[in-house]
C-alpha cells in the first residue's frame, strides 16, 4: 500500500517460526499463568513510554492517561499493576487499528513482548468483525462505525 | 586480614548464598528476551556476570518510587473539630549488597552524592540507603562499542564508588576491598588468599578501552555544550530522530531529576518518582517548553546540557554522566550522546 513505490518489490520470505508463535504459547497458558507471566514481564518495565511514543497509531497525544492528573487515572507507583494497566489501556485503544508494525516492542529498552497483547486483540477483532487493520484503505474500522446488528455478536439471542 | 582475595567460579554461588543469608542481596539476572535486571538473589537463578545489566542498579539506592512518610490524624475528644496530625517518617534502609554491577553504574552514585549528601540539603532517605548498601562491582574484561566511561573520568576497572572490586582472572575472580564498608565481606572462608592472582588481574585492569578517543572537555565549548547546542540549532537534527522517544533517559544510572506526587490510599503517601523528569514542571524550570507528546520540543537539550554543561559548571567540572552507554544501546532511533557532544565542541572551536 503506497502512493508511489520506488525500487523493486521484495519477494516475501516465509518466517522460520510462525508469526504468532508467541501468541499461541501465551494462549496455551491458563489465565492465572498468563497473569503471572505478564506480572513478571511488567516488573522490569521502567515506564519510559517509548512504546507509546514509537506507536504510529497512538493518538491521545497530550491527553494520555499516563500523564493526566485530571482525572488521575494512574499513579506513578513503580508497580507491575500500574504498568500493566497502562499497557492494557494502550492495547485496547489500538484494538482494530493496530497494524502490528511492532515498533512498540522494538522500542522497548527492556525487551517486553508487548506486541503480543496487540496481536491478541487483533485476533479478537478479526474473529468478531472480520476486519484486519492496514489492509484495505477503504474499509472502516469496526470500532469507528455502528451497526444495529453485528454479524458475529449475538446481542439479543438470549 | 588480607584485602586481596580470590574466589573460584565454583565457590561463587556459595559466597552469594552466604551474603544473601545476612542481608538483601541484589544480583543481575536474566529476565526474558535478553534483558538483565537486578533482583533479589535466588539460588535457582544464575546471576549474569559476563556483561552489563540492561537496567542499572540505581533502584537499590534511589528507587523510582518510595514512600517518604505516613501520617496519623487524631481527633481531640473534647473538641472534635480540632485534629492534630503526626508525621511518621521512615528513612530506615534495608541492609543490602549489590553484587555484579559494573564500575560505571556504581560510579553514578558519586554524582548523586554531591546532590543528596550535600551540606545544605542532605536527603535522609538517600543517606540511609547509601550507608546501608555495599557495592560489589565486576571489572569489565571486554568493552562494548557503546561504552565511554573513559570519557568521563572512569574506566573498565575504576574502583571509584565501589566497596569491593572483583576482577575476572583464570578460574574465578580476584576480590579486593576498596572501602571500609566492603572489607568485612571478604572475611568469608570461601575466599582464598589472592596475592598470586594480582599480576593477572592487573593485566586485565590495564587494558584500555577502545572508543571514540579523548572526551572533549566541557570547558572547550564557550557557554558549555548545551548553550552552544541551543544557539547553533545542532540538536535539531538529533531531536528529529528522537522527538517522540523522550523517556529513554530512564535506563541511565545518573539521572537525578525527580518530583513528588501524591497518592491517597489509607494514608497520605508523598513519594518521589523519577517519572517527574518526564513532566512539564521540571522542564519548564529548564526553560525549554513542555515535554508532552504533542510538543516535540527539545528535551534532549536539557539532558545533554545537564550532564555535560550545567552540572560540571556547578560541581568543579565533574561530568554528570558515567559513560555506561545504556542510552545509546537503548535508543530505538540510534541517537548517540557522544556524537552530540563532539559536534557541539567541534562547532564551538570552528
Amino acid at each position: 500500500m503506497a502512493d508511489q513505490f520506488v525500487g523493486d518489490p521484495i519477494t516475501p520470505v516465509a518466517p522460520t517460526t510462525p508469526e504468532d508463535a508467541d501468541l499461541a504459547a501465551l494462549t496455551a497458558k491458563s489465565v492465572p499463568e498468563r497473569l503471572a507471566y505478564w506480572r513478571a514481564q511488567m516488573d522490569r518495565c521502567i515506564r519510559c513510554y517509548a512504546c507509546r511514543n514509537a506507536c504510529p497509531l497512538c493518538v491521545c497525544r497530550d491527553h494520555c492517561i499516563a500523564q493526566s492528573r485530571e482525572p488521575h487515572w494512574m499513579t506513578q507507583e513503580d508497580t507491575a499493576t500500574e504498568k500493566f494497566f497502562f499497557q492494557l489501556v494502550h492495547a485496547m485503544h489500538l484494538a482494530g487499528r493496530c497494524t502490528e508494525c511492532g515498533e512498540c516492542q522494538r522500542a522497548c529498552p527492556m525487551g517486553i513482548p508487548i506486541l503480543t497483547l496487540k496481536k491478541h486483540l487483533n485476533g479478537t477483532i478479526r474473529d468478531l468483525f472480520d476486519y484486519q487493520a492496514g489492509v484495505d484503505p477503504q474499509a472502516i474500522p469496526p470500532l469507528l462505525q455502528f451497526k444495529v446488528e453485528e454479524a458475529n455478536i449475538n446481542e439479543r439471542g438470549w | 586480614m588480607a584485602t586481596v582475595k580470590y574466589i573460584s567460579h565454583e565457590k561463587l554461588p556459595q559466597w552469594l548464598a552466604a551474603l544473601a543469608a545476612e542481608r538483601r542481596l541484589l544480583v543481575p539476572v536474566a529476565s526474558g528476551d535478553g534483558s538483565v535486571v537486578f533482583r533479589p538473589f535466588d539460588p535457582a537463578r544464575r546471576p549474569v556476570l559476563d556483561g552489563d545489566a540492561t537496567a542499572p542498579p540505581k533502584a537499590a539506592i534511589f528507587p523510582a518510587c518510595q514512600e517518604l512518610f505516613r501520617y496519623e490524624q487524631t481527633k481531640d475528644p473534647e473538641n472534635p473539630e480540632h485534629t492534630t496530625m503526626q508525621l511518621l517518617p521512615d528513612p530506615k534502609a534495608v541492609p543490602t549488597v549489590v553484587f555484579g554491577a559494573r564500575p560505571c553504574g556504581v560510579r553514578g552514585f558519586l554524582i548523586f552524592d554531591r546532590v543528596y549528601l550535600g551540606q545544605k540539603f542532605p536527603d535522609p532517605y538517600y543517606a540511609a540507603a547509601r550507608e546501608a548498601t555495599v557495592f560489589v562491582t565486576m571489572a569489565c574484561k571486554t568493552v562494548e562499542n557503546t561504552c565511554f566511561c573513559h570519557w568521563v573520568g572512569g574506566g573498565p576497572s575504576d574502583p571509584a564508588g565501589s566497596d569491593v572490586l572483583c576482577t575476572p582472572v583464570d578460574g574465578g575472580y580476584l576480590v579486593e576491598a576498596v572501602s571500609d564498608k566492603g572489607a568485612p565481606l571478604l572475611a568469608n572462608p570461601l575466599l582464598e588468599d589472592g596475592e598470586a592472582k594480582v599480576a593477572e588481574a592487573d593485566a586485565v585492569k590495564g587494558r584500555r578501552p577502545r572508543g571514540p578517543g579523548r572526551r572533549p572537555g566541557h570547558r572547550e565549548c564557550p557557554g558549555g555544550p548545551a548553550g552552544r547546542l541551543r544557539r547553533c540549532g545542532l540538536l535539531a537534527r538529533h531531536v528529529g530522530k528522537m522527538h517522540q522517544l523522550r523517556g529513554l533517559h530512564l535506563p541511565v544510572p545518573d539521572l537525578l531529576l525527580f518530583h513528588h506526587h501524591r497518592r491517597t490510599i489509607r494514608t497520605f503517601r508523598p513519594t518521589p518518582s523519577l517519572l517527574g523528569c518526564l513532566h512539564a514542571l521540571p522542564v519548564h524550570h529548564g526553560g525549554v517548553g513542555t515535554q508532552s507528546p504533542a510538543d516535540q520540543g527539545p528535551p534532549p537539550e536539557n539532558r545533554v546540557g545537564h550532564k555535560f554543561s550545567y552540572y560540571p559548571s556547578l560541581h568543579e567540572g565533574l561530568v554528570a554522566c558515567c559513560g555506561c552507554g545504556r542510552c545509546i544501546k537503548s535508543c530505538p532511533v540510534s541517537v548517540d550522546i557522544r556524537e552530540i557532544v563532539q559536534q557541539a565542541v567541534a562547532r564551538a572551536k570552528a
